[in-house]
């Protein structure tokens, strides 16, 4: 039975939680180790954007500074997320079974069983887009700013809502995933930050956001507790892949980097802002 | 099946280098290209940048929301950009391991090309990882 390595659920801010994912993605670049699970929750309301995205597509800055939302630059690739209520994971492991070196999508998947295993423990039924021949549909191409607008390849829907985005970065034969469970959808917010209602999945009159996106609370009717579906998911994870987790603190030296990658990379408006600006 | 050009040599981190003389042309290998899927955009350094080899000189971005950083086999000064890929960022995956190609570098050390890879050895590598035939 493998032994994983658990960080229990934490709540931080946008910046502090972009640093740890990235400091535990380096530590085991750099020295190896088991794989490591972790939850965690935002202190407030934070936006975070993909590594490439060009923070001027379609998210209202203004607002988000009017109203003290965050803006943070992921490590990983893929659209914009505004983390409210939500339950985020991150899993970081070198790519060895269950994952592989081959095809991206092969991790969204093995990592995908087990959050619908969580799910399914909370009677949310819950598959995976384009899991199957016919479903094909389900997976669009984004070019929109917003990651919750259109499922990619094997994130999870429920009645073919999106109700987890994922996303990856890969180096030196690691990875770290990390994705957002909405355990509510504030769509008042998100219509806020993402000024354009198209970018949100509003293709035509009656196509509203709630057509596209779901969370626990809309599929259970009850306010669920972030540490409470921390919980839950761990238990997935356990009876999914067979491993035991060895619970336990960041590392002396990943806490370090972490803090290194607060003040010199999360905080700093050159990688947060990115080659685009703000402006 | 990924093709693995006889001309080339190879990184483990799937990056390939064309020796010229004291220059290198870097990109990434058409089984990198096969496990990334469709590209949606690269960053790479400019012109005068100094890169170190097994250090990162930039990232690639699929549509399946992975970002996969680039390792550079070399160290040295880039000398030149790939500008066709501002044009069309698909050619990384059409022709990765010749129009595709992402930098050139005037190397500081051709020693370092001992530790690359044929392409043999290259497919023996991705081979243990069990994804190709």
């Amino acid at each position: 039975m493998e032994t994983w390595r658990l960080l229990p659920f934490k709540i931080a801010n946008a910046f502090e939680n972009m640093a740890m994912d990235e400091a535990l993605f380096r530590v085991l670049q750099e020295q190896g180790g088991p794989p490591v699970l972790r939850f965690y929750g935002w202190e407030k309301p934070s936006l975070s954007v993909g590594y490439s995205q060009d923070l001027r597509d379609g998210i209202n800055l203004r607002y988000c500074r009017q109203s003290g939302i965050d803006v943070v630059r992921r490590p990983t690739g893929g659209k914009a997320v505004l983390h409210d209520r939500e339950l985020t994971y991150a899993v970081v492991s070198r790519e060895k079974p269950p994952f592989t070196p081959a095809g991206l999508i092969r991790n969204y998947q093995a990592i995908g069983l087990c959050l619908i295993r969580g799910f399914s423990a909370l009677g949310i039924d819950v598959r995976m887009a384009g899991d199957k021949p016919g479903n094909e549909k389900d997976v669009i191409k984004n070019r929109r700013p917003v990651c919750f607008a259109v499922p990619a390849p094997f994130e999870l829907l429920s009645r073919g809502r999106k109700i987890c985005g994922s996303a990856q970065v890969r180096s030196r034969g690691c990875f770290l995933q990390h994705g957002s469970i909405l355990l509510e959808f504030d769509g008042a917010m998100n219509g806020l930050v993402f000024a354009n209602p198209h970018d949100l999945g509003n293709d035509c009159p009656g196509d509203d956001m709630e057509s596209r996106i779901t969370s626990v609370r809309a599929e259970t009717g009850a306010s669920i507790e972030a540490e409470t579906l921390s919980a839950v998911m761990e238990r997935a994870f356990l009876d999914v892949w067979n491993i035991r987790f060895m619970e336990g603190e960041p590392t002396m030296k990943e806490q370090e980097l972490k803090k290194d990658l607060m003040r010199n990379k999360y905080t700093n408006p050159s990688w947060n802002e990115g080659p685009f600006g703000s402006s | 099946m990924p093709v693995f050009s006889d001309d080339l040599l190879y990184s483990r981190e799937h990056v390939w280098v064309r020796v010229d003389g004291d220059f290198a042309v870097i990109g990434i290998t058409d089984y990198a290209q096969e496990k990334l899927g469709e590209v949606l955009s690269v960053e790479l350094p400019e012109v005068e940048f100094e890169i170190e080899r097994d250090e990162s000189f930039g990232a690639i971005e699929s549509v399946e929301k992975a970002t996969v950083e680039l390792i550079s086999p070399v160290s040295g000064e880039v000398v030149s950009v790939n500008e066709d890929i501002d044009d069309d960022v698909g050619i990384i995956n059409s022709d990765p391991q010749d129009t595709g190609w992402l930098i050139v570098v005037e190397m500081q050390d051709l020693d370092e090309l001992d530790d690359l890879l044929d392409a043999k050895e290259y497919h023996d590598f991705v081979l243990q990882e069990g994804e190709v035939d």
